[in-house]
């Protein structure tokens, strides 16, 4: 089965999602920051799924999601924006960029899962 | 002496202040109880400040706007809050990360829209912050600890923060799904 690539510079969300996942039976590659996950989803072909913070340092969740997003190989990879951010202007922003879905923190475990499973499998 | 100008931006300030530390007061009581975690409201000084404490800080800035929340707790909170065992310092990072979330979140609908800046965590004892204005922490107790938030936010001259003038944000735990 495919990966679920996790994207957040906590490590304790990482850890958290990881966990959820494990339990809906995915598993789970990590990044740090935008610039680790750029260059994760680039370099590992068996990514199925991205969950990406938004404030990071570095490069941050929307800026990764744009860039990526420009590659055409990963046009139809699944994105959701997990973030403490509710701001309408940036889940407009993310959703034009090619995201499919935002979640707000804290996150609902078995949400989380549902919503992978649905993206990860249509 | 101050001018009359000056009385009232002193005024406007201490009503901005006010109104932000609502703002946050809400954040945090919310913040941890969605973690399992119960805080009362306590006066400042009434707060336990020798244990170990673990501090986050997060910067606002916007246009014509600026502040910074420091949410510092001890060891307690931080690891009842914690949903796994992992390290307290990067949890207290997320946790400050959420607080400022949720106040940028709650600050849109006056129109103010903030930048935040990613956290900075401090692990020491007696930690505090020195702010612009002399002012004390909110402060919150709970079994065996307690939890203090300093926040500080200014606008410029002409800045208004009001209710309704800006627009509504999604809410903590809000799953959006675009099909």
């Amino acid at each position: 089965m495919k990966k679920v690539l996790v994207v957040d510079d906590s490590a304790t969300v990482r850890q958290q999602v990881g966990l959820a996942l494990k339990q809906g039976g995915f598993e789970m590659i990590e990044a740090t920051d935008g610039l680790d996950g750029a260059a994760k989803i680039g370099s590992l072909p068996d990514i199925g799924m991205v969950i990406l913070d938004v404030n990071m340092p570095g490069m941050n969740g929307i800026e990764m999601l744009e860039k990526v997003k420009q590659i055409e190989a990963n046009a139809s990879l699944p994105v959701i924006m997990l973030t403490t951010e509710g701001q309408h202007s940036l889940i407009e922003r993310a959703k034009k960029a090619g995201a499919k879905g935002w979640i707000v923190k804290p996150f609902k475990p078995e949400l989380l899962v549902a919503a992978v499973r649905k993206l990860i499998l249509a | 002496m101050k001018t009359n100008q000056a009385r009232s931006q002193v005024d406007h300030g201490g009503q901005v202040q006010q109104l932000v530390e609502g703002i946050a007061d809400e954040a945090c009581i919310g913040l941890f109880e969605a973690y399992g975690v119960a805080l009362e409201r306590v006066p400042p000084l009434s707060a336990p400040d020798h244990d170990v404490l673990y501090s986050g800080v997060i910067g606002f800035s916007g246009p014509r706007m600026r502040g910074m929340c420091v949410l510092a707790a001890t060891e307690t909170p931080i690891r009842r809050s914690n949903p796994i065992e992992g390290p307290l310092n990067d949890w207290v990072a997320e946790l400050s990360n959420q607080l400022a979330g949720r106040m940028k979140n709650k600050l849109l609908s006056y129109g103010a829209d903030v930048y935040l800046t990613t956290p900075v965590v401090l692990r020491g004892e007696h930690l505090a912050p020195i702010p612009n204005r002399q002012q004390l922490p909110l402060a919150y107790a709970l079994p065996g600890g307690g939890v203090f938030l300093w926040i500080e936010f200014d606008l410029d001259d002409g800045m208004s923060l009001s209710p309704g003038s800006g627009t509504a944000a999604a809410s903590e735990g809000d799953a959006l799904l675009f099909f």
